[in-house]
Formats: structure tokens, C-alpha cells, sequence
């Protein structure tokens, strides 16, 4: 057996024992349990929505250069809602 | 726990049931609300994860039915392979109670327009419409409920009234009917069509499944539309269709459907309760149901 | 064309932008409304659920440019690119880069890379089940052969590299965010690996070396090949996190 070879098979087998044995309800990284509306199925079987029925006009009408970002972006360094020069 | 619809009753043994909605999957496993049976919309739970785990947990205590939204039953250029094998494979996993559709297209060459669009009742397509039912059935290995669509226009070279289009789609394919009160007010308001002519045209064997549901109204000036958002309580107009209702179609199981505005569980559990209510009223029985 | 193909194309044709067609709105019978204010309900409809679902999918690109600009956005996007199917939690992959080449958002670089993350724990969520590799089948493995393993990734499995601090803008994204935190851009380049651990997305930053390692491994590599090109890293923490929490379907021996 390579050096090489035994080193990975102590890895495998620490990270086997670790695993067996962690508790897995505290996850070492990051998680997100909930992350806004992601979670709510998607497909309706509504047909139409109380914000744009009925009337004539496309709603929102408008084109996207028209607007500028105006969210959180300007708590990003770097984000600021002036386009750059 | 019975699966499809029984031979030989005359009032549907399930009380009313509620549509399922993501929001609801944590307290309808905490609180196990009173009411008969859940209905799933297909495309929902078509992926893994906890949606699906969901529906697996759900499944086990309720009946639950697959609702499709998406299969476009009317779309001229065929109906998507792939999509009905995802639906066969859900349909395998969940036995549901029922499966349904609705009578509309939803997309054309591949783009999916995220709406139930009306179609032209024509004879044309009917055999559309007929072929691809019987594609699904086939597919599926059961028969479907067709359910009727709530429109906001209608087409000027329709030959067939809506309820003798959907008895003879009902009699072409051997598909049950879906029949959605709320959509019936809709259209009455929309685009005319008389409710009682719709219910008088269905065969009473043919209907398996009422849908209730609230709509709103929108007013802009010469333009005056009810909105079919299920976003709010069931409208005493449509009460008393679902009255008529379940008096021609006694074994009928019925579901409320909220989708916008959803409020707390309990409160679509009080509008099941009341649609049993309304029934024994209108059936003039008081059978004990499963709930 | 059958009649009823023609019809669909034309009323497909409408609620992609396109002006109403003549004969499309002379096929709509009158009933005292005019044809086109029922068309409109619609066209409507398709455009709101679908900038609903894309505001469902990408939350954190919502919140940095804010309702307005991400509805015109997911309006352009619908036009160009329609979903192809049915299922909604499926929708939206090329957004991140529509959205990222908007004339408007050209001075915000992170913009595509928030996107793709959005997406990547979208589609993490979403994607189908299979088995979950669990330590007792690892243990089995043979000493001398643990260099020759190769991993089957779970379905969920993705991995991100961006120059971009990702993590930290979507936490500043959030709406429970503290309206007075400030992200630098200095913060430096993230590598992601993101997974679904039971019904929870989860995520774990890399280092560079850790990413090579994964990639290496969801390549189909072998233990011994990923190692020697991950270089000096210690890899029982990153088979640990992964293997603990479910990133892996299985371990193949050949």
C-alpha cells in the first residue's frame, strides 16, 4: 500500500467515524429552512389575478430601461443606484 | 381507504375536501383538520424533496387527488409526452382518488403560457380534445375527470354548448366530469352561458367531483368581469348552483379551492364543513361521512 | 394549419407581446365587451403569474433591485424566453443573465452571480429524490481501496464559483436584514458547494483548494485522483460535511 493510499484510507475512515457518529440537527454550514416564497408551489389553477384583470391596457406597461434598481442593492459597497461613468 | 368512485352509493362517502396548498403541508400534519380528502395540483409535487415528501406524509392519512394544471388537453399540436410520464409517475406513486384536467390549452410549439385558455366548441375540438383524453387514460391505465373552465371570452364559431360539449366528451372517452360551480357563476356573468343548461346536459353518472371556490369582481367602467382567483369565501350565488349540484349529482365528492389571498387552514376547513352542510341540506340527508 | 392551430397561434401570439391580430380579435364574440379588454385578462395573467414565479425563484435578485425593476425585468425575459413546461419550479434558468445585461444594471457586476445562486438553491430544493449514501456503507470499504471510490452526487449536488462575496449579499437581501448592513465587494471570491439535506437547502463555502477537491469528485474522479488535485486540504472535513448531511447517492468501488 502508497503512503498515499493509507492517508486517504485514515481519511475515509475519520471522516466515516465522524459521520456515524455526529448529530446531523446541527449541520457545521450554513442552512436555509426557509427562503421566502421559494417554497410555495408555484403552479396555480387560478386564472387570472386580482392586480390586472379587466383592465384594457397590458398591465405595467413600460420598458425595463425605464426603471432603475432600486432595492437593497445600495447596502452593497460598489452597488451605488447611479450607473458608473 | 376506498380509491375511486364506489359502485353503488348514492351520496359520496367522503365529506368535502380542501385543495392542497404548500403553505398548509405543516398544519394539516399538526392539527389533522376534519375534512374528507385533499387535492394536490399535479405540477407542484412533480419534483423530490419536501413537496413531495409532503404529499407522500399527506397521503397516508387522506385521499388525495392529482389536479393537473398544465397537461393542455386542448392544444392543437398534441399534448407534451414527457410531462404526462411525470404525471404517471406521480399518478404510480400516490394512487390518488381521482386524477383530473381541465377543458383548455395552455401552450402551443413548445411555450407554456401559464394560463387555462378558453377553446372554440367545435367538433374539430372535440376530437382533440377527445384524442388526447384518450391518450392520457391510456398512459395513465384509469379514466380522468374533465373539469369545465370559467372564461372571460368565448369564441363566435363555437357550434356546441358548453354542457352537450362536455357530455359528449364524457361519452366518446368514458372520462368523469369535474364540475366547478364557482366557474359556472363565472361564465354566466362572462360570457352567458346558462348554468342550469350546463348541469341539465351532463349525464348524472358522469360527474365525480364539485369544485367550489370564491371569485371577485372587477368593475372598470363598461367592463365588468368576476374574476375566478379563488381568492376569497364562496359566494351565495354559487352556493346554490353547488345546491343544484349536488342534488343531480349525489355521489359527488366536492372540494373547496383557495389559491390567492390563502388564509389559514381553519378557515378552509370551516368552508369544507359548510359545503357538507349545504349538501345535507340540499340532498335532504345527513349520511355520516368519512372525515 | 387546422382552424383551431391557427386560432392557438394567434392568441399565442398576443400573449407574447405581439399586437393582437385582426382575425384573433374578430374570432372573440363581442357580448358587449370589447374583444380585446378580454384578451387582456390574459395576457395579463400570464405576464403576473410569471413574474410572480420568478420572484418565487429569485428572491434575493428581487430585493436588490427592488419590485419595480425585477417586474419589468421578468417582463422582458417572459417575451424572450416563455417556460418550456408546465412545471414552474423549472422556469427562470437564463433569467440571472438577462437580468445581469439590462442596460440599467450594468454597474451592478453581482447581479448574475446572485441570480445564479438563487437558482442554484432553487433547483436544490426541487430536484428528485434518491438514496442518501450513509456512513456504515463507507465503513465497509477496504482500506487499500479507498483511493479507487468514486461518488455518485446527489441529484441536489451543485457547486458556484464567483468572484463575488454571495453569501453575504443574500443575507443583506434578506428581508429580516438589518436595513444598516453593508457588504463590500472587497470581500473577496466565493466557491459553494450546495446541496439538500433532508428538506433544507444547505450550503457550504469552499476554499479553492476544497473546491477543486469537490469538482474532481462530482466529475467522477476517484477519491485518490480528486486528492492529489486538491492539493494540501483536509479532506475529512469536506467527506465528513458532505457524507454527514446527505451530498452523496453512493460510493462505486470498480
Amino acid at each position: 500500500m502508497t503512503k498515499t493510499s493509507l492517508a486517504l484510507a485514515a481519511a475515509l475512515a475519520a471522516a466515516v467515524g465522524i459521520a456515524a457518529s455526529a448529530n446531523a440537527a446541527e449541520p457545521p454550514f450554513k442552512a436555509e429552512k426557509c427562503f421566502g416564497i421559494a417554497k410555495a408551489g408555484k403552479n396555480d389553477c387560478q386564472t387570472a389575478t386580482s392586480s390586472c384583470a379587466g383592465t384594457a391596457k397590458r398591465d405595467g406597461q413600460g420598458d425595463a430601461w425605464m426603471y432603475v434598481p432600486a432595492g437593497t442593492c445600495e447596502r452593497i459597497n460598489g452597488g451605488s443606484l447611479a450607473p458608473k461613468a | 381507504m376506498a380509491t375511486g368512485r364506489p359502485d353503488r352509493v348514492m351520496t359520496s362517502p367522503l365529506g368535502a375536501g380542501i385543495g392542497l396548498r404548500a403553505a398548509h403541508h405543516d398544519a394539516i400534519v399538526a392539527d389533522r383538520p376534519p375534512v374528507g380528502w385533499f387535492e394536490a395540483h399535479a405540477e407542484n409535487y412533480m419534483g423530490g424533496g419536501a413537496p413531495r415528501a409532503a404529499l407522500h406524509r399527506i397521503r397516508r392519512d387522506w385521499p388525495v387527488a392529482l389536479h393537473g394544471v398544465g397537461l393542455s388537453l386542448g392544444s392543437a399540436d398534441g399534448i407534451d409526452a414527457g410531462h404526462l410520464d411525470r404525471l404517471a409517475a406521480l399518478a404510480g406513486e400516490i394512487e390518488p382518488l381521482f386524477v383530473s384536467e381541465h377543458l383548455a390549452w395552455s401552450g402551443l410549439a413548445g411555450r407554456y403560457l401559464n394560463d387555462l385558455l378558453p377553446l372554440p366548441y367545435t367538433e374539430e375540438t372535440l376530437a382533440v380534445v377527445a384524442r388526447h383524453v384518450d391518450q392520457v387514460q391510456t398512459r395513465l391505465g384509469r379514466p380522468i375527470l374533465v373539469e369545465n373552465p370559467s372564461c372571460y371570452l368565448r369564441f363566435g364559431n363555437s357550434t356546441i354548448p358548453e354542457g352537450e360539449f362536455l357530455a359528449a366528451l364524457a361519452r366518446q372517452t368514458g372520462c368523469g366530469l369535474l364540475l366547478d360551480v364557482n366557474n359556472l357563476h363565472v361564465n354566466a356573468i362572462n360570457i352567458g352561458t346558462a348554468p342550469a343548461a350546463v348541469i341539465a346536459a351532463l349525464d348524472p353518472g358522469s360527474v365525480a367531483e364539485i369544485h367550489v371556490a370564491g371569485h371577485h369582481r372587477a368593475d372598470h367602467g363598461d367592463i365588468t368581469l368576476l374574476i375566478d382567483d379563488h381568492g376569497a369565501a364562496v359566494s351565495e350565488a354559487v352556493w346554490l348552483l353547488y345546491a343544484q349540484a349536488v342534488a343531480r349529482f349525489p355521489a359527488a365528492a366536492a372540494l373547496v379551492e383557495w389559491d390567492a389571498n390563502l388564509p389559514p387552514l381553519d378557515r378552509l376547513v370551516a368552508e369544507a364543513r359548510e359545503a357538507d352542510r349545504r349538501r345535507d341540506r340540499a340532498t335532504g340527508g345527513s349520511d355520516v361521512r368519512a372525515a | 394549419m387546422s382552424a383551431l392551430h391557427e386560432l392557438q397561434s394567434r392568441f399565442a401570439g398576443a400573449m407574447g407581446g405581439d399586437a393582437p391580430a385582426p382575425a384573433l380579435l374578430d374570432a372573440i364574440g363581442a357580448d358587449g365587451v370589447r374583444s380585446d379588454r378580454r384578451l387582456a385578462v390574459h395576457c395579463n395573467h400570464h405576464l403576473i403569474s410569471l413574474t410572480e414565479a420568478l420572484g418565487a425563484t429569485f428572491p434575493t435578485l428581487r430585493a436588490l433591485v427592488g419590485d419595480d425593476f425585477f417586474a419589468q425585468a421578468a417582463r422582458s425575459h417572459i417575451a424572450a424566453a416563455p417556460p418550456a413546461g408546465p412545471c414552474l419550479f423549472e422556469y427562470g434558468e437564463g433569467f440571472p443573465d438577462h437580468i445581469a445585461s439590462l442596460p440599467a444594471a450594468r454597474h451592478l457586476p453581482y447581479l448574475g452571480d446572485s441570480g445564479r445562486l438563487d437558482w442554484a438553491i432553487n433547483r436544490a430544493y426541487h430536484a428528485p429524490d434518491a438514496p442518501v449514501l450513509d456512513a456504515a456503507t463507507l465503513a465497509a470499504v477496504e482500506a487499500g481501496a479507498a483511493g479507487l471510490l468514486r461518488f455518485v452526487a446527489h441529484p441536489s449536488l451543485g457547486l458556484m464559483v464567483s468572484p463575488f462575496p454571495l453569501p453575504a449579499i443574500r443575507a443583506a437581501a434578506r428581508p429580516d436584514a438589518d436595513p444598516a448592513t453593508r457588504v463590500s465587494l472587497d470581500a473577496g471570491e466565493t466557491w459553494l458547494m450546495i446541496w439538500r439535506a433532508g428538506d433544507d437547502v444547505v450550503w457550504r463555502a469552499l476554499s479553492e483548494a476544497e473546491y477543486r477537491f469537490a469538482a474532481a469528485l462530482l466529475q467522477g474522479r476517484s477519491l485518490a485522483h480528486a486528492a492529489e488535485l486538491a492539493g494540501h486540504i483536509d479532506l475529512v472535513a469536506v467527506l465528513t460535511d458532505i457524507v454527514l448531511s446527505g451530498g452523496f447517492t453512493a460510493a462505486i468501488l470498480p
